[in-house]
């Protein structure tokens, strides 16, 4: 990731959101972030005119009014927003959901970290992967 | 963020020198894997076909590694095939390939690529790529999990967790 990929992470827990941001700047990873309470708000902000690629998503599963399974339905059965990576950071450890996220087109699927330091690690290793992926940069 | 057993890995290439550079850089990882190599995209659906059945000396793989240009069925050819099979498509598929073009990278993220690297130049270049590869689908992702009639059952009456 550099600073011309956008991170879009969905979240209804402000608190994560924010330490996600610190924890990017105390890495020095240059990157656009935007933090969005609901997958609504997130599917407002992709058919925006506004709507910047490359990106990725970091998302949640459990999040009230609209999940992460149906966002994630919603995003790969529609032809543009297909071509984004959606990365799960999930709670839930489940393999059913691990299983359902991954065959419904999650580039990813990990458990929310422990602590803080676990989180920099887990921010640091998604930085180095997506770092060396090349990404749809426009349509 | 622990490991229970050997990841195994489905690499289809068929450049014999691309397969023994790749070989080498996920040996000298340290994550412990068993790599199975498809020299054609026929070969790899034949090698995934028999995955779907319980024979243990051709598990299905935790991570398609997946050239694009090949002779016979093409790397794109492949993915589409992979993401239309109800047992396969969970499978993350990794391009790896030396084209950077913009419709390539297109085309495989709307197949559902679940990532597109070009081919480093140098070997250096090619080990750091393969740790990093690693440390993100085996060491921070959860694997899917490949349910197979022996663990059906084992798990009879009870969660498959």
């Amino acid at each position: 990731m550099n600073n011309s990929i956008s991170l879009l992470t969905v979240d209804d827990d402000a608190t994560d959101a924010k330490l996600i941001k610190h924890a990017l700047a105390e890495l020095n990873i240059e990157c656009g972030f935007i933090h969005f309470i609901g997958y609504q708000d997130l599917l407002e902000y992709l058919r925006s005119p506004g709507f910047i690629m490359p990106c990725i998503i970091l998302m949640d599963l459990n999040t009230p009014q609209m999940s992460g399974f149906e966002f994630l339905e919603i995003i790969k059965n529609d032809p543009i927003f297909r071509r984004i990576p959606a990365i799960v950071l999930s709670g839930s450890t489940s393999l059913t959901d691990v299983n359902r996220s991954y065959s419904l087109g999650a580039a990813g699927y990990m458990p929310k970290p422990g602590d803080y330091e676990e989180l920099k690690n887990m921010l640091g290793i998604i930085h180095k992967y997506w770092f060396v992926n090349k990404l749809p940069a426009i349509y | 963020m622990e490991i229970f057993k050997s990841v195994v890995i489905l690499l289809v290439e068929d450049d014999p020198g691309d397969q023994k550079l790749i070989k080498k850089s996920l040996c000298s990882d340290r994550i412990k894997n068993e790599l199975y190599t498809a020299s054609s995209g026929e070969q790899a659906w034949e090698y995934l076909r028999k995955s779907k059945t319980d024979n243990e000396d051709i598990p299905m793989p935790d991570l398609i590694l997946l050239d694009l240009n090949m002779p016979g069925m093409g790397g794109k050819e492949l993915l589409k095939l992979v993401k239309a099979d109800e047992e396969l498509r969970s499978i993350p598929v990794v391009i790896l390939t030396t084209s950077d073009a913009d419709k390539d990278i297109l085309e495989s993220y709307e197949l559902q690529a679940s990532g597109y690297i070009k081919k480093p130049v140098s070997i250096d270049e090619f080990a750091v790529v393969m740790r990093d590869l690693s440390e993100y689908w085996f060491v921070i992702c959860k694997r899917v999990s490949h349910v197979t009639a022996a663990d059906k059952r084992c798990f009879v009456g009870g969660a498959n967790e």
